[in-house]
């Protein structure tokens, strides 16, 4: 006990690492493995990134304030990058493409050539040098005579949604304000508390740069990953808090009340202590982090093992006068190992399940009760002499509900209305909507909310969350995939099934189009008396002219690497897609914008196009997940009722189960009523409720021959564990609420029924 | 005569000639300090130009290229209107029509199909046709905000002509050209932009006609392939 004191202060306090990320808890998607560390790094990538939109009455207060804005983020140094301002210098940006423009065609013009429509590209020609529509294009008339390269560019161009390019930045221009676009990428991990507290301070900072910079008013959209993490983070440790204390205040309260003594309560926080301390220890050595949800339901230990120290104290009212510890443990012991066995056998199934966050949950609660149980069997027996009589207010409220039960009759009507009420619970089942949506599971504050529509609303389009994962053997096989999918998605962007999409591919083709590119060129545009000739010798240029040109496009003889592509200046805006050697393929990212018709994009996949849908894939594994852990919830359900049969016999052991069964069964119709969804974390909470359930039933029988004591004991163990759920069930996180809920109502009902249950056997026995 | 006495003859001789021939003014010597002024120089267009709606006229449009001996030339007519954009109607050597706004441009060669280019695919389209509505109808605040603007004010008020000299601030403006002037007297008569490797457009307008009508259904109608 005190090595795991002392491994816990010295090793994993310093590192502790609390995890809130929700996404954290799940399993990884099961095909291609292989690919899956590349995914996590774009995902990762996109993480990083935030959007921000400072508007203002004029483009030039917007630029002021964007100015001021963009500033302050770069000296916070918390950034990799802070971009606001255009780089416009084109000929830089477009350098890599014209050393080798003798390879890039853009595909219509490839068409062009290909088909011999040589017409249109020679009134093209004219048309730039004739009229002033030639002033608009990135290279003048002397420079790009034919316009294949200017076609290429405009091709290459990524078109940012409603931004426009207003003098040196990027603006959106709407109800009157102008805002200018300023991009970031924070450094580091968003969900980690460090980089939170790096980032978000700097950001408030800087919004407060951006209003004072110019009298007009100012107005600030953002969008990104990092605001929302910190904003759950922030809560969940208010929370873990705020219920932390109101819980540990009022089961003091309780314990006092009902044994009139610090003992029981300096020992219940003693042990409470030590199994937590174990607990963390185990789980922090073991996975490296702890998990918010592992805390979460690491408080419900408070229920557990608090439920331990009050069925050893409780003993006492037995023999108030000649009661000692060490009398107690024959007692209570046996009742207490069963129900601690009963209890790790449905948190050993969870082990067994391949969510990492839940064999969390599931080596921390049983690392806390086997050591609760231990300080309970072994410490208390030195440590719990009480002296004095103990208070009447237990004695008196277990004699209240002992006396109910014995004037509980079932009478004809109590039978029908019981009956009634269980056609109630059926149909309330029939009613239960399952609710698997990933994205129901988290909520952010409002604010970050609208800011984030407010973004999507003026820049006309939102992140998308699916996009296709291209692979292959090689670099080119990649390539060559991709431009097959390009050009189908080029069809359905005609057909209005997406606005856009931004592919490598666009700005560096496979070696196999660069190669057929330069052909087409130099067969049918650069050969002598060909279109090149033509054209130029009818603008007027002296042969030396075309020939020194035609002298360039031969010396230029090499394709565009990957490589090259990559190092330059044009890669900035689609570099991130590229996500390289990953194992031993190679893969690149297709993002998409504004989808509008997903099963067209389904039908797109082939045997190395995958479509990545997160957000869709999350809610598919939760729902199977759900599944299998109801399947393996009534199977738990039929072993614990088994071992609970070779000791009491199969009467007693389906009346000890029954109350569990029938509280969650009951609590199911409940939420079916109220519209309550029901999703994996409602089932977390009735594997709880089993454990719990089936301890009062252990509990109530084995005490049978001192009916208060246990009754008291069960009902003061409820109130304990209602005090720490009920708390839950005012979450602002849905997925806690959930849990919450389902403990409140199903706990409170397993003791009921539990008490109802164990009434008959008594009266059997007497 | 002793010589001293003739040099001064001789002098004067040299320099009076040069006092009486116009000097050749740059355009780019004096850049306008007072807004005033400059619209004072001005007037007599800005009066014309100020309520017309739509005008009309035609063009003379010459690319002069350094490694070209002969400029190409074309000419045709064209339609300004304002809030809609700017009809260009190449008439030789080649019938082409232009449509430039800024949403973007619309091009169809005699009378075939239009082939558009959005502004969002080419930045370059929404500054050029914002600047060339600008230029021609001499909106100038506009110009001032993207432009250091030159005036020699005091040339304007001998003969009634005028020179304004543009040269652009942002860097994306510049990438089209680096300096543009505007001339003319009653009405704006020449533009010419001088591009990164010193070739230069020209453009003469002639019979400019303006009218204070908003434009009828016609003139609507041929703006009718820019529409989305």
């Amino acid at each position: 006990m005190l090595a795991l004191l002392g491994v816990f202060a010295l090793r994993v306090l310093p590192n502790a690492r609390v995890e809130t990320d929700i996404m954290a808890l799940l399993p990884q998607a099961q095909s291609d493995r292989q690919l899956d560390p590349a995914l996590e790094e774009f995902s990762a990538e996109l993480a990083r990134k935030q959007i921000f939109l400072i508007g203002s009455t004029t483009l030039a207060d917007a630029s002021l304030a964007a100015a001021a804005f963009a500033n302050e983020l770069k000296a916070s140094r918390a950034f990799t990058s802070v971009q606001w301002e255009l780089d416009t210098d084109l000929m830089k940006r477009v350098a890599v493409y014209l050393a080798h423009r003798g390879f890039l065609l853009s595909p219509e013009d490839g068409q062009a050539l290909e088909q011999g429509a040589t017409e249109q590209l020679v009134r093209r020609a004219l048309r730039a040098a004739y009229t002033p529509t030639g002033l608009m294009q990135p290279l003048g008339l002397a420079d790009d005579p034919l316009g294949f390269t200017n076609d290429f560019l405009r091709a290459t161009t990524q078109v940012s949604g409603n931004a426009r390019v207003e003098g040196s930045v990027l603006a959106v221009v709407r109800d009157g304000r102008t805002f200018v676009l300023v991009l970031t990428e924070s450094e580091g991990n968003p969900f980690a508390t460090a980089t939170q507290e790096r980032v978000i301070p700097a950001i408030a900072r800087a919004r407060q740069a951006a209003t004072h910079a110019t009298q007009a008013p100012v107005e600030i959209a953002a969008s990104g990953a990092i605001q929302h993490a910190s904003a759950a983070s922030e809560r969940a440790r208010q929370e873990v808090t705020t219920f932390g204390t109101i819980e540990s205040i009022a089961v003091v309260l309780l314990l006092l009340l009902v044994f009139g003594s610090m003992r029981p309560l300096l020992l219940g926080l003693l042990t409470l202590g030590l199994a937590i301390t174990a607990a963390f220890t185990v789980v922090h050595l073991v996975f490296g982090e702890v998990h918010t949800l592992a805390l979460v339901f690491g408080s419900s230990l408070i229920g557990s093992v608090i439920d331990y120290s009050i069925h050893f104290f409780a003993d006492r009212f037995r023999d108030p006068l000649h009661w000692t510890p060490a009398s107690a443990v024959p007692h209570v012991g046996p009742a207490i190992l069963l129900g601690l066995t009963t209890t790790l056998i449905g948190y050993l199934v969870l082990v067994a399940v391949p969510f990492p966050g839940l064999k969390q949950i599931a080596l921390f609660c049983m690392t806390g009760l086997v050591v609760g149980c231990g300080c309970v069997l072994f410490l208390y027996p030195l440590l719990a002499g009480i002296r004095g009589a103990p208070p009447r207010f237990g004695p008196r409220v277990g004699s209240a509900i002992a006396g109910a039960l014995n004037n509980w009759h079932w009478t004809r009507l109590k039978l029908v209305v019981l009956a009634a009420l269980a056609i109630a619970v059926a149909i309330g089942l029939g009613r239960l909507q399952v609710q698997d949506d990933v994205k129901a599971l988290q909520q952010s504050p409002p604010q970050l909310v609208r800011e984030e529509l407010r973004v999507r609303e003026l820049l006309g389009s939102g992140i998308e969350t699916r996009f296709f994962l291209v692979s292959g053997n090689s670099a080119q096989a990649v390539l060559e995939s991709e431009e097959r999918l390009t050009l189908a998605l080029d069809g359905l962007v005609r057909k209005g099934a997406i606005a856009s999409y931004q592919a490598v591919s666009t700005g560096v083709p496979s070696l196999v189009t660069q190669r057929r590119n330069h052909e087409l060129l130099a067969q049918r545009v650069y050969a002598p008396g060909a279109l090149f000739e033509k054209v130029m010798t009818n603008l007027g240029f002296a042969p030396d002219a075309i020939e020194r040109r035609r002298a360039e496009f031969a010396a230029a003889d090499t394709p565009l690497t990957v490589d090259d592509w990559l190092g330059s200046a044009a890669s900035e805006a689609a570099r991130h897609l590229w996500l390289g050697e990953v194992g031993t393929r190679y893969a690149t990212v297709v993002t998409l914008g504004g989808i509008a018709d997903v099963p067209a994009l389904t039908a797109l996949q082939a045997a190395d196009v995958r479509l990545i849908d997160r957000v869709a894939q999350t809610t598919g594994i939760l729902s199977r997940y759900r599944y299998a852990m109801t399947w393996l919830l009534a199977a738990v359900y039929a072993v614990a009722g088994l071992i609970l049969a070779l000791r009491f016999g199969w009467r007693d052991a389906i009346r000890m189960l029954l109350p569990s069964v029938a509280a969650t069964l009951t609590t199911l119709g409940i939420f079916g009523w109220l519209g309550v969804p029901f999703n994996l974390f409602t089932l977390l909470a009735l594997w709880l409720v089993l454990g719990l359930g089936i301890d009062y039933g252990i509990f109530l029988r084995h005490g049978r021959d001192h009916r208060m004591t246990a009754i008291l004991s069960v009902t003061l163990s409820a109130c304990t564990t209602l005090i720490a759920f009920g708390l839950l069930a005012l979450s602002a996180t849905p997925f806690i609420r959930s849990i919450g809920l389902t403990l409140l109502f199903a706990i409170t009902l397993s003791w009921l029924f539990a008490l109802l249950a164990c009434r008959q056997g008594n009266e059997v026995h007497g | 005569m002793t010589l001293r006495r003739v040099i001064p003859w001789v002098v004067s001789l040299f320099v009076l000639p040069c006092a009486f021939a116009a000097p050749a003014t740059d355009p780019f010597a004096h850049p306008v300090t007072d807004a005033a002024q400059l619209r004072a120089t001005l007037s007599r267009p800005a009066a014309k130009l100020a309520t017309a709606q739509v005008l009309k006229g035609q063009f003379r449009h010459s690319r002069h290229l350094s490694e070209i001996s002969r400029p190409l030339i074309a000419t045709g007519e064209f339609i300004v209107v304002r809030d809609l954009g700017v009809y260009w109607h190449t008439q030789q050597p080649f019938d082409s029509v232009a449509l430039l706004s800024e949403a973007g441009i619309a091009q169809s060669d005699g009378g075939g199909s239009a082939m558009r280019v959005s502004a969002d695919e080419q930045p370059a389209v929404r500054v050029i046709a914002k600047i060339f509505m600008a230029l021609v109808t001499l909106d100038v605040a506009s110009l001032g905000r993207d432009f250091d603007l030159f005036s020699d004010t005091d040339a304007g008020k001998r003969d009634g002509s005028w020179i304004i000299g543009l040269k652009p601030r942002a860097k994306a403006i510049a990438g089209v050209f680096t300096q543009a002037t505007v001339s003319g007297s009653d009405d704006v008569e020449q533009v010419v932009l001088t591009d990164t490797r010193g070739d230069r457009t020209v453009i003469d307008f002639s019979a400019i006609t303006y009218s204070s009508d908003p434009p009828g259904a016609e003139v609507r109608a041929l703006f009718a392939p820019l529409r989305p």
